[in-house]
């Protein structure tokens, strides 16, 4: 099921310049699609939108069908949404966190499919030791980890997390993009991300989607997109792109992105 | 996905186990609500010249039919309906303030401290003032009881945050009772005995219609509540994360609105304030069993039901030969709770 954006747009209430104008792409089944772009230029707010959360112009389609079609329950059951902002410090378990993820199934008596499911995950993400423990006696990380295991948990045929690794150290880090890939490959799942690590967007994209004043700056593999003058428009940053592993490219910075000016 | 399904049994296992456990947690509180549904009957409230032997009552309650005229009387239309709407009514309380601490993620909301109780009392006062009689006592009762509850809903949409919520819920009490005040200075000696009467809240006004009509409530409420368990569970974790797996989260609010609105409403109108069982029923239910709302809300419901219904024992041993207003029971019970929640180390759900 692929998903696709055509002339999505927003405005936040009370603002008069739009966040997004007029932002169009697809992200295609069994692709990961991952969106970059500086801090304020409307990565989760495209989210939002493409969810309807936040009402703008514009369509959605999911599998070739408008959004709106879809009713509550259809929706939830196939997209699967990591939002950015963590949640509330519950005292519920991990695998009860987990099989929330789950909660278009779950009966008052659990059914053994959703445990397994849950502790699959979470054994693939190596938290099984975790499984007992309270949410909110995990690190920031942990529970990233664990966020991360509840929105895969529900078998979505469309993924869309947002800064999925943040708060994760390297390995962490390594660990959910990869699950998130094979998952993509192997689900044939549209999976959109933002990534603020553009060195991780560049290793894990299929597609990268570069944002810049509310608009699709460049978009495409990220050999096309990581470029040093692409990141040089959108960032305001001098850097150096080198050819990495499997031609993908990778950056190194190499001047100060704000000329000296600082005096303490 | 099948890579060391060993362990994942192993989560399963415990998994299973926890759930047991708390399956016969329920299953305990349950038996010890019947236990204290008995002695509640047979402990004597009146004068002792009516005291009756256990054996007497309990016989009285196998075979109705048998029993002496005075017993039956004593026995099945006083004591019992009586005993049965402590376990009723502190089973509602129990759920409703469970509900309004999951939906307003606060550990202080209940029908207490967000004034449905004051509100109902002042409907109770102005009906007694107009010399309304007793069915429109209880029926002002009832719609100030679910006006505040409306208004609390209203404001609770405006994505208020829950603290201004209950804040807003303490200053309806206020209001509630300044009012009831301004009512109290203006009626007469006899009305006024009546007001302070009914705002203690008790049990005692309770018959068998009454008792059916609460209980029907409780009965049709209770598992529309339960049956929503894990997305009440889901919201634990905030509002944006339950609407991102999918709960119809204004459309669950309402419906817990209005659910325990009538609850509560239907509790406070025929007894009165009976004050802190829904604040304790979910605190202790918490430590019992945490936030999986599955397990959460019954043992909050049926604690309520068991300290109400203590309550209701130890209201009639209290002072010999009479009943004890049972809202002032469960306030000194309740008191040590309250502090206990605001000192308590910070825990999961806890006072933040």
């Amino acid at each position: 099921m692929n998903l696709t954006a055509e002339h999505i747009c927003y405005t936040y209430p009370k603002e008069k310049a739009p966040v997004l104008r007029d932002i169009s792409f697809e992200a295609a089944e069994g692709d990961v699609t991952v969106i970059i772009g500086a801090n304020g230029t409307g990565k989760t707010t495209l989210l939002k939108c493409l969810l309807g959360y936040l009402k703008g112009g514009g369509i959605t389609r999911i599998g070739g069908r408008d959004r709106r079609e879809y009713s509550y329950r259809r929706l939830s059951d196939t997209v699967g949404y990591m939002t950015q902002e963590g949640a509330l410090m519950s005292g519920l378990s991990v695998l009860d966190v987990v099989l929330l993820g789950r909660l278009g199934t779950l009966n008052l008596r659990v059914q053994d499919e959703d445990v397994e499911k849950a502790a699959s995950i979470l054994r693939m993400l190596h938290l099984e030791s975790l499984a007992a423990r309270p949410f909110y006696a995990l690190s920031g990380g942990q529970r990233r980890m664990v966020d991360a295991a509840q929105t895969l948990v529900r078998d979505p045929s469309v993924l869309i997390m947002d800064e999925p690794t943040a708060n994760l150290d390297l390995i962490h880090e390594l660990q959910v993009l990869e699950l998130v890939k094979e998952y993509t490959h192997q689900k044939k799942t549209a999976t959109l991300l933002t990534l603020h690590d553009l060195n991780m967007a560049s290793r894990f994209a299929d597609r990268l989607v570069l944002l810049k004043d509310g608009t699709v700056y460049r978009m495409g593999t990220p050999a096309e997109v990581i470029t040093e003058e692409h990141i040089r428009e959108a960032y305001g940053v001098q850097v150096r792109v080198t050819e990495g592993s499997e031609g993908r490219p990778v950056m190194q910075v190499i001047a100060p992105a704000v000329t000296a000016g600082y005096h303490f | 996905m099948e890579r060391g399904a060993g362990q994942g049994r192993g989560i399963h296992a415990v998994y299973q186990r926890q759930n047991r456990r708390k399956w016969a947690l329920i299953a305990a509180l349950a038996v010890l609500c019947a236990l204290t549904c008995v002695t509640d009957v047979l402990t004597a409230a009146a004068s002792p010249a009516y005291r009756l032997t256990a054996g007497e009552v309990l016989a009285c309650l196998l075979h109705p039919a048998q029993a002496a005229s005075g017993t039956y009387v004593i026995v099945i239309r006083m004591r019992l309906p009586i005993a049965l709407m402590a376990l009723v009514i502190g089973f509602s309380l129990g759920t409703s303030g469970a509900v309004m601490q999951t939906i307003l993620h606060n550990p202080l909301a209940s029908p207490y401290t967000l004034g449905v109780g004051t509100a109902a009392g002042f409907g109770a006062s102005l009906a007694i003032v107009l010399g309304l009689g007793a069915v429109a006592t209880s029926g002002l009762a009832f719609l100030f009881a679910m006006l505040i509850c409306v208004m609390i809903y209203l404001m609770g949409r405006r994505h208020v945050n829950s603290g201004s919520l209950v804040l807003s819920g303490i200053a309806c009490l206020f209001l509630f009772q300044a009012m009831q005040a301004l009512l109290q200075y203006g009626a007469s000696e006899d009305q006024n005995q009546s007001i302070v009467f009914w705002s203690f809240g008790s049990l005692q006004r309770t018959d068998w219609y009454k008792l059916g009509l609460t209980a029907t409530v409780a009965g049709v409420t209770a598992p529309l509540i339960f049956g929503d368990a894990w997305k009440y569970t889901a919201l634990t974790m905030g509002d944006a994360r339950a609407e991102s797996l999918g709960v119809n989260v204004s459309r669950l609010k309402l419906k817990a609105f209005f659910l325990i609105s009538l609850m509560a409403a239907v509790s406070v109108c025929f007894t009165g304030s009976i004050g802190f069982i829904g604040l304790a029923g979910p605190h202790i239910a918490r430590m019992l069993v945490g936030e999986d709302q599955r397990f959460y809300m019954p043992v909050s419901a049926l604690c309520g039901a068991v300290l109400l219904s203590a309550a209701s024992v130890i209201s009639k041993i209290l002072q010999p030969g009479a009943v004890f207003p049972i809202g002032i029971v469960t306030s000194l019970i309740g008191v040590p709770f309250f502090f206990s929640l605001v000192f308590r180390k910070n825990r999961g759900g806890g006072v933040r």
